[in-house]
């Protein structure tokens, strides 16, 4: 499969190969290499695959092997879209580094109550036959979201201090500016969409520019680690090791954003076990939420054990 | 007497336990026992584990350090720790 031209906002061509084998089980291969686009960020100091660029990897597989099938189907469908419905889970149990190949072995469902609804079961593993990660994703054929505004509220923390709190940098950190932060509880941050990003680059008119729910997830969760690691600082007991999202579950999607819309994530910290946090939060893009999510892991590990 | 630990484990609490152990390891009710082991029968990795402790503790209000993970092998182990912690002894 060649990924030249995308019809979808994506941050990477996350897979290099994909095959499909007489029993319907699909493959994709993906070699993880630090010039991929943001992963200069992701980290400065040690460059891992990022979780979600994993679900990326298997998001664009699924689209692919999905619409393919529709064409095949009939020609008719030639203009019928793949497109998110939401992650049932992901579970990150290894790291992926520079020089790693993942290979992610796909399984399709249509639900039995709605047809148009296909869950994608996922193993990825590298190339030593460790397990990386389980993902299940839930893809709607055909369907479409839309946009709204915006209101503005007081600043807590500008682009420049959540540096000073968070390791991701340019350009895969993706929160703004935290509009509100109640430490150790709360925080509601933003991210602007640009059309100027990195995941927009080589796309055309006709193209889908929904902002890739990779990156989505990614932003939302790096809000939750802004809240996490704040609130830890200020009490005095900074935490050391590299931000990792560890699990996500019950990931509802009921809208996309676009370039000029300004994301706003808000993200409770339910519980936190030594180096571990568990949060929930929703992402809304003016009135409307756009997506939900039932609970986050996140996990900071020493470079050592990566 | 000599009734065994099986024996005084209370019904309802172990089933809310094999809940949330068949939800956080994502298998299928049927598939788990108060034996099985999660690392070695259900592939559980140290963010599953820490996921079950922590469903527990909100469940049951109460603290359960880490250090008592690596006793939490199967479910009439991790009825054993929450038991003692909660004080379901009595």
């Amino acid at each position: 499969m060649t990924t030249s031209a995308r019809s979808y906002a994506a941050p990477l061509s996350a897979v290099d190969k994909l095959e499909t084998g007489p029993d319907g089980r699909t493959t994709a291969i993906k070699d993880i290499v630090a010039t991929d686009p943001y992963l200069v960020g992701h980290y400065p100091h040690f460059t891992i695959y990022p979780g979600v660029f994993s679900i990326e990897t298997v998001y664009q597989a699924a689209r692919a092997a999905l619409e393919r099938d529709l064409l095949e189907s009939s020609p008719d469908n030639a203009g019928k879209r793949v497109r998110w419905a939401g992650i049932h889970s992901v579970h990150f149990s290894a790291p992926l580094l520079p020089g790693d190949r993942l290979t992610a072995e796909l399984t399709f469902k249509p639900s039995a109550a709605d047809p148009g609804l296909i869950r994608v079961r996922a193993v990825a593993r590298r190339a030593d036959g460790q397990t990386t990660a389980k993902i299940s994703l839930d893809l709607r054929v055909g369907g479409e979201p839309a946009a709204a505004a915006e209101t503005g509220t007081e600043v807590v923390l500008e682009h420049a201090d959540i540096k000073r709190i968070l390791p991701h940098r340019h350009p895969i950190l993706q929160v703004d500016r935290v509009l509100e932060l109640v430490p150790g509880k709360r925080i509601v941050a933003t991210k602007a969409i640009a059309g100027g990003e990195l995941c927009y680059a080589g796309l055309e008119a006709d193209a889908d520019h929904a902002y890739p729910v990779s990156l989505l997830v990614e932003s939302l969760g790096q809000a939750g680690g802004l809240l996490w690691l704040y609130s830890a600082r200020l009490t005095g007991q900074p935490l050391t090791g590299t931000l990792i999202l560890g699990n996500a579950r019950d990931l509802e999607l009921t809208g996309a954003a676009y370039p000029g819309d300004v994301l706003r994530h808000v993200v409770e910290l339910d519980m936190v076990k030594g180096d571990n946090a568990f949060m929930r939060g929703e992402t809304w893009v003016g009135a409307r939420r756009i997506a939900t999510v039932g609970s986050i892991l996140a996990v900071l590990r020493p470079d050592s054990e990566l | 007497m000599t009734e065994s630990v099986d024996l005084k484990m209370d019904q309802d609490r172990l089933a809310e336990l094999r809940e949330i152990a068949v939800e956080v390891l994502e298998i299928e009710d049927d598939e788990i026992t108060e034996t099985s082991l999660f690392i070695e029968d259900h592939e559980a990795d140290s963010l599953r584990a820490i996921e079950i402790l922590a469903r527990i503790e909100k469940k049951y209000k109460v603290d359960i350090p880490q250090s008592e993970l690596p006793n939490m092998v199967n479910l009439r182990a991790v009825y054993q720790v929450v038991a003692r912690y909660a004080g379901w002894q009595d």
